[in-house]
């Protein structure tokens, strides 16, 4: 599976940007756009990923702690443990602008982070296709540091997949991972149907003007 | 060893085979099963490989820190049974891989401690009986470049290096085949090449681009074909491996052995197949890189002169005040205008030129992708540049006198770099061209004598006052043709001095520096901001054909006939409007309006700051939302900059309302919230001491209590961080340095914040301005 990366979603890019139904000026929209473009220029999407047996909080030897994974995975005897990045070029060029613009720095920022949710959905939506021709489901996704999944295991996790080899992502004494737009998840292959996570407000055609978003909440809890 | 090298195959995968469970340490693994990795050492001997890579790949401290066992017992042991399997008649690598953490400034890795790492590892490996030392699978040039040093100030081995590229001739972390093989080609490695990356077929053109750098042996040790994503399984088998490596034979390649997927069957297909490397043809290309960039010595290339405190006041505060962003901005500006080269001097009285130089040059080149040339009279501060400098960089300058040729040329050599010959001597400038190609030719010889090839050395023909000299500008003019035309070297010359004291200068500096390059001078030094001087140089581009079909001259060009005529500042528009639409361009103008008739403070408290109050207002409102905020936070820096540059120039002391430190806390990088939060405590008039990203808790403390700053911003992202945090706080208090500490960051809250013993909790970047306010008007 190849790393795949589209059109980025604005709502999403607002989103981060901490939006709340205020109007959006034509030249901070252009503004936007034009940081978008050099994140889409400057991504380079890359991925890793591997499909090994799940038994006993135990993907292969690795051991996921906490009731979230145990629940999420709890009928799976398969995961895919998986990496992606967009490369350091992302972190280069937004360290640029800090210097130069602050304001496109923030916004590239945001545009990155869409960027790697971007590629990890794709990743998601091939995955799913393989393994429903399989006759398979697979869980949400879940990353450390969600729920009760410590951080701590990224570094194992890395080393499992050889990432620093295999796409050049590294993970820092403090866990913090290098280059900082990439992702590290889990998901689980399960023989029947999976619940799935509501999606969230950036795909509601009301994203822009939701009362309870200038509220700051949410229509759905 | 003969003409043709084989190495062996892949280690780790045997080793998995053999009961190495994914994830463990294989080095460790096979210190405590040397019968299995000597085995497998005897298989690729007998297979047919002259030089095997000894099990210790990851045998770094970083990497084995928690393990419980060092560096030096783990190399020790899996260099003794390589050295049992390979008896007298064949070598033993000790093989280095990264170290695992990236570097500055992607990471947190500093060149001394990389260094370090490496260190332990090469004194362990040579004293275990290694024959030779090789840094593969690297992707970080400048972790290369500590990993040689490393070796060299350390043992006597001999250096092999091999990086991992992708099909698009990069490392992950953005090196270029180029940069490689001309940075380790000048620091003289015994042999460079590519390992694991991809399949053979698919690194012909890397190697093939890397042989037009290099005269090195070359080595080729690639995976056998490309992964299957899911199961991790190769492409290829061994004779189709063996195939697709005789190519290499013909490029001259004489060192060749197998990656990741490959096994003593490929190796023994390889020697059987591979005959005697072809020789090599064609001449070395010449350039000085960067590690992105390759600026090839060939036509014009432009080096920027505007890193330089000389004559600059703003500049000079900048340097004393420790602000590194306003010296990152002027590298940015030049290289969007078109420099190739950026000169980087730092020198002025007070300052520790060394440590300084260290800084900017990691500074620049975390932001701007372009070789540097070191500036410097002081020699420390020259090889502390050279040292940090990733890349293959110019010394300027050495001349004539014997005193200089003595100290400077060794540290160019042991650095690879190229040097500015300037063509004076102890008895000072040369009147006639004769006497200044004489000295050049003085330099020539020492350069050559102890091993610098003669057209790094990069000759500089001096330009005079024509107000004090006139009769000079013919004999620079007159030398540099001799120097190009007998001697066939680069000439490098600082143009702009040529106009000094007179009216309109650019006139006489634009006409000087095309007659200049008529000459042969082909390294200009000049202001790349100046749109004549780059005007001139792109029409010479042009007329002497190296700027083919004119394509370059044509996209600069038509562009500026496209371009709509400034109109102008529209009569209704106030600061206030401009500040809060976030126009730079206006802010600053009418900035410059108020100033013809107000004073600076005036300007700053009754204009600029109440503009922001009310975009705070607006913000705190929830009309407006944080990239407006901070657009306008950047137009009133406009004005704000105007005002400290005009202070500056009259020698005034900086605008300040009060000092901050902000932090982002050791072990945490993420610090584009840090940065926001500094725009907009700068546009409110406050001075802030920017300490960076990952600082240690020390720092923090040594800076408070040495520049006596009461408030301190500290930032984190990370829960993993947070402690890091507390640390600071709790060493900021033992300390007895009376001071206010003000938090912020993603997963920070008003509780956590006191919990943790911070005086503030700054939700946002206006809430920081807010308590920042508060605090100085106690």
């Amino acid at each position: 599976m190849e790393p795949r990366l589209t059109e980025l979603n604005d709502n999403e890019i607002l989103m981060y940007l901490g939006h709340r139904g205020q109007e959006v000026p034509e030249d901070l929209a252009r503004q936007i756009e034009i940081c978008k473009e050099r994140v889409m220029k400057a991504a380079r999407p890359r991925l890793v990923w591997r499909r090994v047996p799940y038994a006993g909080q135990k993907a292969e030897n690795l051991l996921l702690p906490g009731e979230d994974i145990g629940k999420l995975l709890q009928s799976c005897r398969e995961a895919v443990l998986f990496a992606a990045t967009l490369g350091p070029e992302i972190d280069q060029i937004t360290r640029k602008y800090e210097v130069v613009d602050a304001a496109d720095a923030l916004i590239m920022d945001a545009c990155a982070s869409a960027a790697i949710e971007n590629v990890c959905n794709h990743f998601e939506e091939d995955l799913c296709r393989e393994i429903t021709e399989e006759g398979k489901y697979l869980t949400d996704r879940f990353s450390p540091g969600y729920g009760d999944l410590p951080l701590e295991i990224q570094k194992d996790l890395c080393r499992m997949l050889n990432a620093s080899r295999r796409i050049g992502l590294t993970v820092s004494e403090s866990m913090l991972m290098v280059p900082c737009k990439s992702v590290t998840a889990v998901i689980g292959i399960a023989e029947e149907p999976q619940e799935h996570r509501a999606s969230g407000c950036e795909v509601c055609n009301l994203f822009r003007t939701c009362e309870f978003r200038k509220e700051g909440g949410t229509c759905h809890g | 060893m003969g003409d043709r090298i084989i190495l062996d195959g892949g280690m780790g995968t045997m080793l998995q085979a053999r009961g190495l469970k994914p994830g463990d340490h294989p080095e460790i693994y096979g210190m405590e099963h040397p019968e299995i990795v000597e085995e497998i050492h005897r298989k690729y001997i007998e297979a047919g490989s002259n030089v095997i890579y000894a099990n210790t790949f990851e045998a770094n401290g970083h990497k084995l820190k928690g393990t419980g066992h060092t560096p030096a017992e783990v190399i020790t042991a899996n260099i003794r049974t390589a050295r049992r399997a390979a008896g007298d008649s064949v070598k033993v690598a000790l093989d280095v891989g990264p170290i695992g953490e990236l570097m500055e400034p992607l990471g947190t890795l500093t060149f001394e401690e990389a260094y370090q790492v490496y260190k332990e590892m090469v004194i362990a490996g040579e004293k275990a009986g290694a024959d030779l030392v090789v840094f593969e699978t690297q992707t970080d040039l400048q972790e290369v470049r500590a990993g040689v040093f490393a070796a060299r100030e350390n043992t006597d081995l001999p250096v092999w290096t091999t990086m991992s590229f992708e099909e698009s001739g990069r490392t992950f972390s953005g090196t270029t085949v180029a940069s490689m093989a001309c940075t380790l080609d000048a620091l003289g490695v015994d042999a460079m090449g590519v390992n694991c990356s991809l399949g053979p077929r698919q690194l012909i053109p890397i190697i093939e681009e890397m042989i037009t750098w290099t005269d090195r042996p070359i080595i080729v040790k690639p995976n056998a074909g490309l992964p299957d994503p899911a199961t991790g399984a190769y492409s290829i088998g061994p004779e189709e491996f063996a195939q697709q490596m005789r190519p290499y034979s013909e490029l001259g390649v004489s060192i060749m052995g197998g990656c990741c997927g490959t096994d003593p069957e490929f190796i023994r297909n390889l020697s059987e197949v591979i005959p005697a490397p072809a020789e090599r043809k064609g001449n070395k290309r010449h350039g000085v890189c960067a590690a992105g960039h390759m600026t090839e010595l060939k036509g014009i290339r432009v080096i920027g002169e505007r890193i330089n405190p000389t004559g600059k006041k703003r500049f000079q505060q900048a340097l004393r005040e420790h602000d590194l962003d306003y010296i990152i901005e002027r590298a940015i500006e030049q290289a969007d205008a078109g420099a190739d080269i950026l000169d980087i001097n730092v020198g002025l009285p007070g300052i520790d030129e060394p440590a300084m130089m260290r800084e900017v040059v990691t500074a620049v080149q975390g932001m701007v992708s372009l070789p540097l040339q070191i500036d410097s009279s002081n020699i420390e501060a020259i090889e502390a540049g050279l040292r940090a400098c990733n890349g293959r960089a110019i010394v300027n300058s050495v001349n004539g006198d014997e005193e200089k040729l003595k100290t400077i040329l060794p540290i160019v050599h042991k650095y690879g770099a190229a040097v500015v010959g300037l063509t004076l001597d102890e008895n000072g400038i040369p009147q006639t061209a004769e006497e200044r190609v004489a000295i050049a030719r003085r330099i020539i010889d020492a350069a050559v004598e102890i091993g610098i090839p003669k057209e790094d050395v990069l000759v500089d023909c001096l330009t005079l006052t024509i107000s004090a000299q006139q009769e000079q500008a013919v004999e620079t003019l007159k030398a540099i043709r001799q120097i190009h035309d007998r001697m066939g070297l680069h000439c490098v010359l600082g143009v702009s001095n040529i106009s000094f004291g007179l009216p309109e200068r650019i006139h006489v500096t634009e006409n000087f520096l095309v007659q200049a390059m008529t000459c042969g001078l082909d390294l200009p030094i000049v202001n790349p901001n100046q749109k004549e001087i780059m005007d001139a140089i792109a029409s010479f581009r042009a007329l002497s054909g190296e700027d083919l079909s004119c394509e370059n001259y044509i996209a600069r060009f038509s562009q500026a006939e496209e371009a709509p005529k400034d109109p102008g500042i529209p009569s209704e528009m106030t600061i206030e409007k401009a500040i809060l639409k976030g126009l730079k361009k206006e802010t600053r103008e009418l900035t410059r309006i108020q100033l013809e008739t107000r004073p600076e403070m005036e300007v700053i408290n009754e204009v600029l700051i109440p503009a922001l109050d009310l975009v705070g207002e607006k913000y705190e409102k929830q009309e407006i939302f944080l990239p407006q905020l901070i657009n306008s936070a950047n137009a009133a820096c406009e004005g704000f900059d105007l005002i400290k540059t005009e202070i500056a120039k009259r020698g005034g002391d900086s605008v300040s309302k009060g000092k901050i430190i902000l932090a982002t806390v050791q072990g945490d990088i993420h610090d584009i919230g840090k940065n926001i939060v500094k725009v907009v405590l700068e546009n409110y008039g406050f001075q802030v001491m920017d300490l960076g990203k990952d600082v240690p808790p020390r720092t923090v403390v040594e800076t408070a209590v040495r520049e006596d700053i009461r408030l301190i911003g500290l930032s984190a992202l990370m829960t993993t961080t947070v402690s890091a945090m507390k640390e600071t706080i709790e060493l900021l208090r033992q300390s007895g340095h009376e001071c206010a500490v003000m938090v912020g960051g993603a997963v920070l809250t008003e509780d956590y914040a006191r919990e943790i013993g911070a005086d503030y909790y700054a939700r946002d970047a206006k809430a920081s301005a807010d308590i920042a306010k508060e605090f100085f008007s106690k």
